[in-house]
Order: C-alpha cells, then structure tokens, then sequence
C-alpha cells in the first residue's frame, strides 16, 4: 500500500536574534490510510510543531523549516503554493486540537462552523451544507442533531465539542486526520466515547491517523505505529506491539517503567530523574544523555544518528548500534529511508 | 473506627445559583450531598470521580475554606465548622493542601525560602535562626529541593520543581493529614513518577495521612490504600483499592475502570470496554432516584425511583446501587478487572 502521507527528515526551527531553538530535528515516518501513527511525547518535545509544520500553519518567521520534505500522496507539501494548500488544509488534511473550547468560534452557531468549512472546499449551497451539518453531528453522535445544529459551543459540553470539532475536520472525508491531544481535556468516560468514535469514522473513511498523544494509554489503545520523540527528535520509531514489549531506546524504556497502570500496583515508579533540556542551549552529545542510566562517554560527546533496525524500527541511540541484531547502514540523520 | 483522624458524616455543600444567567431564576447546585467516610491516621485515602463530581468542593470542605450547608467535618474528633477561630488556625497546622497547578498556588514574587519559612512565622515556630536552618535543611533534602533554589522565584523552575516546593510548603509544618487536589496531573509522566514516589516516601518518613483528590485511577491506585467514588455529588463505592480493583461492585466504578486506557497493547486487544451514553447530567437538576440510572447499563425500574444508599458488599465495601447484588454481572466486571 502506498502511504498517504511520508515525512523525510524534517527540521522546524525558531530562529530569533538571540537563539534559535531545534523544535523539530529529523523527523521521518510513513502514514498509511487507515492506519493511526502515533506521536508519543512529553510537552516541548516537539510534537505539536511538527503537526503545524505539516499543515503550513507556523508563523514565519520565527518558525522555519531548514529540511526535510512533507510527501502528501507523492506531492512536496513544503513546495506547494499558499493556494494549493488551502486547497489541502482542512480538505484532504484536517485537524482537531486539544481544547475544544478555543478551537471553536464562540460567536457563530455551531452548525455554521460546520457549514463553514463544506461551503469553502465543495461546491455545495448554503442550504446544502446546513443539512449536511445536520448530517454530521447526528454521525457524531449528538443526540437531537436538528435542533443542536443551531446551538452556539458554550451550549455544549466538552465532550460534545470534540465530537463538534471531529464533524468539522471529518466534512470533506479527509485523507489524513492529524488530532493533537484530541481527549486530554476530557473525562475518562467521555475520552473512551471519543476515540471509540474516531476508530469508527476512521475504519469508515479509510483515513491515515496522526494521533499526538502523551498519553501511553491511549497510544497502546489506538496505535499501529508510534513515533517517541524527545527534546525534538524522533527517538524511536516502531510497530505498537514491539515498541511496549521490546523497546530499544533508554528514554523509551523509562518512559514506559514511569506510568502506572491501573492492573498493577508496583511499590516504586522507576522515574526518569531530572528534566528535560532546554532546546537552546543543546551541547553535543545525545540529548538524553544526562538523564540516561546507560550513558557512556561516546553518548555525551557524539550525536547519535537514527540507527535503522529490523523491522523497519528506529533508534536514536549508540547503544542500539551494538544491539542491532540486523544493524542496516548508517545514515545522516534527516535523509529519506 | 473511633480513632479516625479524619470523619466526615453526612457532609452537604449547596450552592445558589441562577439558571440561564443573571435574571435567570434560582436554583441550587448540589455540588456535594451527603458524603460520609473515615480516614485512619497514617492511611491514604482517595477521593476519585470526574469533573464536576463534587470532589475539590469536598477537599476544601475538609480544608475549612468552605462552610457545609449541612453535616460536620471532624478532625481529631473536634467540628471544623465549631471551633473557635484561634483553635482552627492551630488545627490548620495539622491539616495543609497540595495544590494541583503548581504555577499558580506559589507567590510569583516570593523565592523559595520565604515560601517555606511563612508559615513558621505565622505559627510562631521555630523562631531560633540555627534550628529553623536545620529544619529547613532537612525539609529541603526530604523533597528533593537543591540549597541553591532558595534565593530563587518560582518562575525560574519547571513544573516538576515547583510542585516539589508546593510539597515541602505543605509539609513544613509537620501535618498529620494532607489533602492533595490532583497534585500530579499539570506533569508530563516521567516527572509525575518523580512526585508519586517522593509522595510515597513522605507518607511513610513523616507518618502522614492523604486525602487524595484525583480523576487518574491508575495514580490513584499506585498512591492509596483505600477508594472512594463519587459521582455528582455522592460516593457510589468505596472499598480498598485492590478490591476495588479487582471486583467494582457499582456499575459507573466498572464503566469508569473499564474507560481507563492500560499502557500494554496486548492488554488493550483482548478488553472489553464499556462505553457509557451521553455526559454526566447536570448537577444543577441530578436525576430522580438513582443518580446515575440514566447512563447505567443494568437499568431496573426501581432505579428511577429509589435514592440508593451505601450498602455493604462485603466487610469494607459498599456500593450504592440498588440492584445490587446483581449476579449476571459478574462475568462482564471480571473482564473488566481481568
């Protein structure tokens, strides 16, 4: 299957007179349609950046894109003109953010909003499009669709929002969903509803998932693919299954020894001690380093490249160079696989 | 349990309100409706629901930062509520809070060494210079605090950081019970393990009792001994956490264990989840009999009328349910506890 979407090594970074900060720093995956790629990490990792990146929606400057190409079915994404991708944002690739309540106009019925995004990309009527929000939110699953439709979003509840937000980014049955945090608002019992909903629409729509989460959970629950990254690299990429039960990269160990899981009480988490670093003032050396118990001196004195591993798994690590039971060739970090 | 540390009996906190804005016409929230449980000295003790469960509004209840419409909070067997003013603020040196936001509970223009000496001036403690700097020593290298941070503001930590003085703040004055509201859900995860084992390791130096407030069962279960679940302004069971684990007798506590995503794919492949209908009802008009009969999946006509009460499941396990026991089940709860 030819993926819908490949990201090869892309580099986002904000530059500004006084630093310039790496938030993205090789990124590189293959979404393939009906498949959900997670993107799995802690706040400054670079996750959401990335997904801005794709959709051209980061200010610039300060934000540039020093490398890599974003492959939307074969087409360079970062060499299409500002037409084209409106043609694409929001049409072939949507979205749906965190917040429900920010994400949506506070002063337009929730129906137009809807509306909204139908009239701009197919050639409907006003009318059309009204009876096709009406559409939506009853495949949403809002009770009463009719009689919502005309609603305004502070009528609704979280949960009802996100699933507001889905009908818009679901209105033009896009190719790719990308949804950033789409159930960290959420109480428990609703973020079940919700992602039981996107695994529907999505087996419905055959659509590629890119699910930013930082919620292992829910990565174990939705994934095929996942994609860690820390301090702004992807620093491990692997199938769902491999990734939990054989994870190669150090800070993908302690992020999973970290969680606690309502089927087991453990006497101690084993945190991961210290912080994460600050992306300006980066030295060489992997940038786990100093939070990794395996570190050795090559880790804080030499940049590890992405070692390519059986399985077509990655790891960001040097000791994932001697473990590699099939260590395939060495490559600079941000070219194409 | 008479030699509870802390009980709460029959606790109500209504609030009024009006419906549809300003000229909107009365109304009451009942955010907390007759809550009752114990809490052992030295336990941990969690208060889990979703928002808008009435769970903060009980923390400040027993805190004293609200007064009950109706029951009685009692701590060492004394009435919160009833005590004279100069008693509660000697009592509040026994009771201290963990915030959840650690960004906005510390004084942005305070470092942190003022942030943890203040309530010893307050309290008129340790007012000797030498053995205030060895308390404070000792407070700083029980919660992991370097000596350089004291000079410092809170805006130059990270979140982590901060909660850690948010801790020792709590702590300074030697409590027996602290309420910790959410205290690890502002924290990406691998500082949240940091602070749950710190937490873990306090309780047990320092002798402490918690009353935790959390939406995260699997924190919940890692950290406390014993559970309570509310939902919408009433505790629907309560148990010790493994039992509850294992045999959730209510069925919004299996609904609701059966929605938390385990981090273990081969785990998540093989459970069944149960997906309740529809939000948590407004706590503005909750309904009729059983508060939870509208989303329950095990609905009996009795549900709509009758107001269930705790009723015991087994020794140390009620559930307010009022088909309980209910038989078939069984098997579908065990899938759920696995």
């Amino acid at each position: 299957m030819e993926p819908v979407l490949s990201v090869r090594g892309l580099r986002t970074h904000f530059v500004t007179s006084e630093r310039t900060v790496k938030a993205v720093d090789g990124i590189s995956y293959d979404l393939l349609p009906g498949k959900t790629l997670a993107i799995v990490g802690e706040s400054g990792s670079g996750k959401s950046v990335h997904a801005l990146s794709i959709l051209g929606l980061l200010p610039t400057p300060p934000a540039k894109i020093v490398a890599g190409e974003i492959l939307f079915r074969g087409e360079d994404l970062l060499k299409a003109s500002p037409r084209r991708m409106r043609e694409i944002r929001g049409n072939r690739i949507a979205m749906i953010f965190q917040e429900p309540m920010t994400s949506l106009n506070p002063v337009l019925r929730v129906g137009e909003q809807i509306a909204e995004a139908i009239i701009l990309h197919q050639k409907k009527s006003k009318d059309e499009a009204w009876a096709k929000s009406v559409e939506l939110l009853r495949k949403v699953g809002i009770p009463h669709p009719e009689e919502r439709v005309r609603d305004y979003p502070h009528q609704f509840s979280g949960g009802m929002r996100q699933r507001a937000m889905i009908a818009i980014a679901l209105s033009c049955e896009p190719d790719v969903l990308i949804a950033d945090e789409p159930t960290t608002a959420l109480d428990v019992t609703i973020q079940a509803q919700i992602l039981e909903l996107m695994k529907d629409l999505q087996r419905e729509l055959k659509m590629g998932l890119i699910l930013i989460t930082h919620n292992i959970g829910v990565v174990a629950e939705m994934a095929d693919d996942v994609v860690v990254m820390y301090a702004g690299r992807p620093v491990e990429r692997a199938a769902v299954s491999e990734l939990f039960h054989d994870p190669r990269h150090p800070y993908t160990r302690g992020l999973l020894a970290s969680v606690p899981s309502i089927y087991e009480r453990k006497e101690r988490l084993e945190a991961v001690p210290g912080q994460p670093p600050d992306l300006s003032e980066l030295l060489g050396g992997c940038p786990f380093a100093p939070r990794c118990a395996d570190a050795v001196d090559r880790c804080r004195a030499e940049d590890p490249p992405q070692f390519h591993l059986a399985g077509g798994r990655m790891s960001n690590c040097w000791l994932s160079e001697d473990g590699a039971e099939e260590r395939s060739h060495r490559f600079a970090a941000g070219e194409a696989r | 349990m008479s030699d509870a540390l802390l009980k709460v009996e029959g606790l109500k906190k209504h609030f009024a309100t009006r419906q549809g804005g300003m000229f909107g016409k009365h109304a009451t929230v009942k955010a907390v409706d007759g809550v009752s449980f114990e809490v052992a000295p030295q336990e941990s003790f969690a208060v889990v629901g979703e928002s808008g469960c009435g769970k903060t509004t009980l923390g400040k209840l027993v805190l004293a930062l609200e007064r009950p419409t109706e029951g009685r909070v009692l701590f060492e067997g004394r009435d919160m509520a009833r005590v004279p003013r100069g008693e509660l603020r000697r009592l509040r040196r026994d009771i201290q809070v963990i915030f959840q936001d650690p960004y906005s509970s510390l004084n942005p223009r305070m470092t942190v060494e003022q942030i943890l000496t203040e309530p010893w001036i307050i309290h008129g403690m340790h007012k000797d210079p030498a053995a205030r700097a060895k308390v404070l020593a000792k407070l700083l290298d029980d919660c992991g605090i370097a000596k350089t941070y004291l000079s410092r503001h809170p805006h130059e930590f990270s979140g982590g950081q901060r909660q850690r003085v948010g801790i020792a703040r709590a702590l300074a004055l030697d409590p027996k019970l602290v309420v910790a509201d959410e205290p690890v859900s502002a924290l990406d995860v691998s500082i949240q393990a940091q602070i749950l084992n710190l937490l873990k390791d306090l309780q047990r130096e320092r002798k402490l009792a918690y009353l935790f407030i959390s939406h995260d069962f699997s924190v919940v279960r890692h950290l406390c001994t014993r559970i309570a679940v509310m939902y919408l302004g009433r505790v629907v069971e309560t148990a010790d956490s493994e039992t509850l684990f294992k045999d959730p007798q209510h069925p919004y506590t299996e609904a609701l264990l059966s929605a938390v995503p385990v981090p273990d794919p081969s785990i998540e492949k093989r459970r069944k989840r149960i997906l309740l209908t529809g939000d948590v009802p407004s706590p503005l008009d909750p309904p009729s009999g059983c508060r939870f009969h509208p989303r329950c999946r095990y609905l009996k006509d009795a549900c709509r009328a009758d107001d269930p009460s705790l009723a015991e499941a087994r020794p140390g396990h009620q559930a307010a349910c009022p088909v309980l026991p209910f038989k078939d089940r069984r098997s579908d709860a065990a899938l759920v506890a696995l």
